[in-house]
């Protein structure tokens, strides 16, 4: 920490921990796990949110879930069925291979009992 | 790279003609600033959501560009900055078993009344004190210290700490605990550690010899001088009338403060509304010879005449700064000032406390009434609520374990905002009950309160780092509160 000068004993233990984290190797970051619904509910999304600053940190649904977990690898921009429990197959003509694979989505209607 | 910032993470506090100190609120950690990070940071409150290539460009005028990159990995490295917003969702909250916690503390109501009829006691007064005995039996008591040791697990050191009502109501009992305590701690080698808090006027060279015996941690209630004491730590006669008991008190604790040598005798001081005189009672209880002197405003329930209104404490906050300087300039002459509340908070900010918890009440603090029955802590025996089961059937810990996670810094969501959550946990249940009647909810009274008096503990702390550098580690630190080794 050459720009942060350590003011106290736990500045002093954290630059310490950082200092030796930097001379590994970094992991790249990595995005999992995007099949599942991201937001609260695994009913549907509720939409786009956005957090006391104006970011979309922290939310549960934040606005960036509609763009990756809409449906797999499918951008689609609205609400969409819950591909977990309900439409397991709604999204599954739709490969990612090229932008129209969209077209291939299922249509959801609502079910009457 | 996307860069965002988060504000919960970080407070700048002015610090000299040009500098600023960064606290890193994730960790407490605290760091003077350099030009380059000062300018980044300054740019990010206002641009929150911004690319590292937008700000190196903003800033590549006034320094270097490999500067630039290296400060954005320190703040970085210090969450100050995130660098992708979408995976900050919180982690869950790990659920923690206090069952495997050891219980090192054992506070224990050995008489369940009180000689003094203080006026804003929390005792509440339909019920004073609880459902319990008046005063606690041999039987319960030794029940209590053997689950104190069965409890402490490992742990090497035990304490005792005796609490009423009035303790010295039952010094007969005091004495038999003490005795059994010490036996079983050789039997276990354990070390006991015994304290109480009193206040003072049932004091006599027997008790006093008795306390140097066992070097006892002692913590007299005293308000101040006579006018202050007296205006709400009163005696009340049969007819009903309130008489101050300055006078009584006095001579019984020039006597324990001549004659208790082992250890540091330190006052506690409760503020009330008219009634805030902080240097005076300071003054005035160092020249009795009180090695400390903690002041504590009030709990008070609603309509109360003594509770402080946000007024009254902008003025504590006056007087406690105005200490504060007394204290700044002795300790510059390597003197050290017994005002406890500016000592802890120097500690915490030296340590870099950063704590879930407010406190140790539920984890390694219990508090057992003349039941048996075991408490949060010691203000909340009458409690139902708070009831975890009894030193001889043992701990409710569905209920305890339920408790103490929604007390988790974590469930305090206004707290995820606050630069000072780490040091302040959130503050104490038993006032959270008083004010919001509920034990796990934060302090909101005092917010404003501690994060002023933090940030001015933290320019007293540079000063001193500064300009007597060292006084911090040699005089004011300290292990579990006892006082610097020198000065006992």
């Amino acid at each position: 920490m050459k720009h942060l000068k350590a003011a106290n004993r736990k500045a002093v233990a954290v630059t310490a921990v950082v200092e030796k984290s930097a001379t590994k190797k970094e992991v790249e970051e990595d995005v999992v796990g995007m099949a599942q619904p991201v937001g609260c509910t695994t009913i549907f999304n509720p939409g786009w949110e956005a957090n006391s600053w104006g970011g979309a940190s922290s939310m549960c649904a934040p606005m960036e879930a509609d763009l990756l977990s809409c449906a797999n690898l499918c951008w689609w921009p609205a609400q969409v069925p819950d591909s977990l429990q309900n439409s397991p197959e709604w999204a599954k003509g739709c490969s990612g291979m090229n932008q129209e694979d969209w077209r291939n989505l299922d249509v959801v209607f609502p079910k009457i009992e | 790279m996307e860069l965002n910032f988060r504000a919960e993470n970080a407070h700048a506090i002015p610090h000299g003609d040009q500098n600023s100190i960064l606290v890193a609120a994730k960790s407490m950690s605290m760091f003077v600033m350099d030009p380059v990070s000062q300018a980044i940071l300054t740019y990010v409150q206002s641009h929150p959501h911004l690319t590292q290539e937008e700000l190196t460009d903003v800033l590549s005028g006034q320094f270097p560009v490999d500067e630039i990159t290296e400060t954005i990995q320190e703040f970085v490295a210090l969450e100050i900055l995130h660098t992708q917003d979408r995976s900050a969702a919180p982690a869950p909250m790990p659920t923690l078993d206090v069952e495997h916690f050891p219980v090192s503390s054992l506070v224990v109501n050995v008489a369940n009344k009180c000689n003094l009829h203080c006026t804003y006691c929390y005792e509440p007064e339909d019920a004073k004190y609880g459902p319990s005995p008046i005063q606690m039996d041999w039987d319960t008591a030794r029940d209590s210290v053997d689950f104190l040791f069965k409890k402490s697990g490992t742990s090497k050191e035990v304490n005792l700490i005796f609490f009423g009502g009035e303790a010295l109501l039952n010094f007969k009992l005091m004495r038999q605990v003490v005795a059994y305590a010490e036996e079983k701690a050789q039997a276990e080698d354990k070390v006991v550690d015994f304290s109480l808090t009193t206040n003072g006027t049932l004091l006599t060279d027997e008790v006093i010899d008795f306390f140097q015996t066992y070097r006892f941690g002692i913590t007299i209630s005293i308000d101040g001088p006579k006018d202050l004491h007296d205006k709400r730590r009163v005696f009340l006669n049969k007819r009903g009338e309130q008489k101050g008991s300055y006078d009584l008190l006095r001579p019984r604790l020039e006597r324990l403060l001549e004659r208790y040598t082992v250890r540091p005798v330190v006052a506690r001081v409760t503020v009330t509304k008219d009634a805030i005189d902080i240097v005076r009672t300071y003054e005035h209880l160092t020249e009795l010879g009180f090695f400390e002197v903690g002041f504590s405003p009030v709990t008070a329930q609603a309509e109360t005449d003594y509770g402080l209104e946000p007024t009254d404490l902008r003025e504590l906050l006056r007087q406690f700064y105005e200490l504060g300087g007394v204290y700044v300039e002795r300790a510059l002459n390597n003197q050290y000032t017994g005002f406890s509340n500016l000592s802890t908070l120097l500690t915490d900010i030296h340590l870099g406390t950063n704590k879930f918890f407010p406190c140790g009440a539920g984890l390694g603090l219990l508090d057992v009434d003349g039941n048996g029955d075991v408490y949060l802590c010691h203000r909340f025996p009458g409690t139902e609520e708070h009831k975890y089961g009894n030193v001889k059937d043992g701990i409710e810990y569905d209920r305890l374990n339920t408790f103490i996670n929604s007390a988790h810094l974590g469930n305090k969501p206004v707290c995820q905002t606050c630069w000072i959550r780490g040091l302040c946990g959130g503050g104490c249940y038993h006032e959270a009950m008083t004010e919001f009647g509920d034990a796990s909810l934060p302090n909101l009274h005092y917010c404003d309160f501690l994060r002023e008096w933090t940030e001015y503990g933290i320019g007293v702390y540079m000063q001193l780092q500064e300009q007597n550098p060292g006084f911090i580690e040699h005089y004011v630190l300290r292990g579990r509160g006892d006082a610097p080794k020198e000065l006992t």
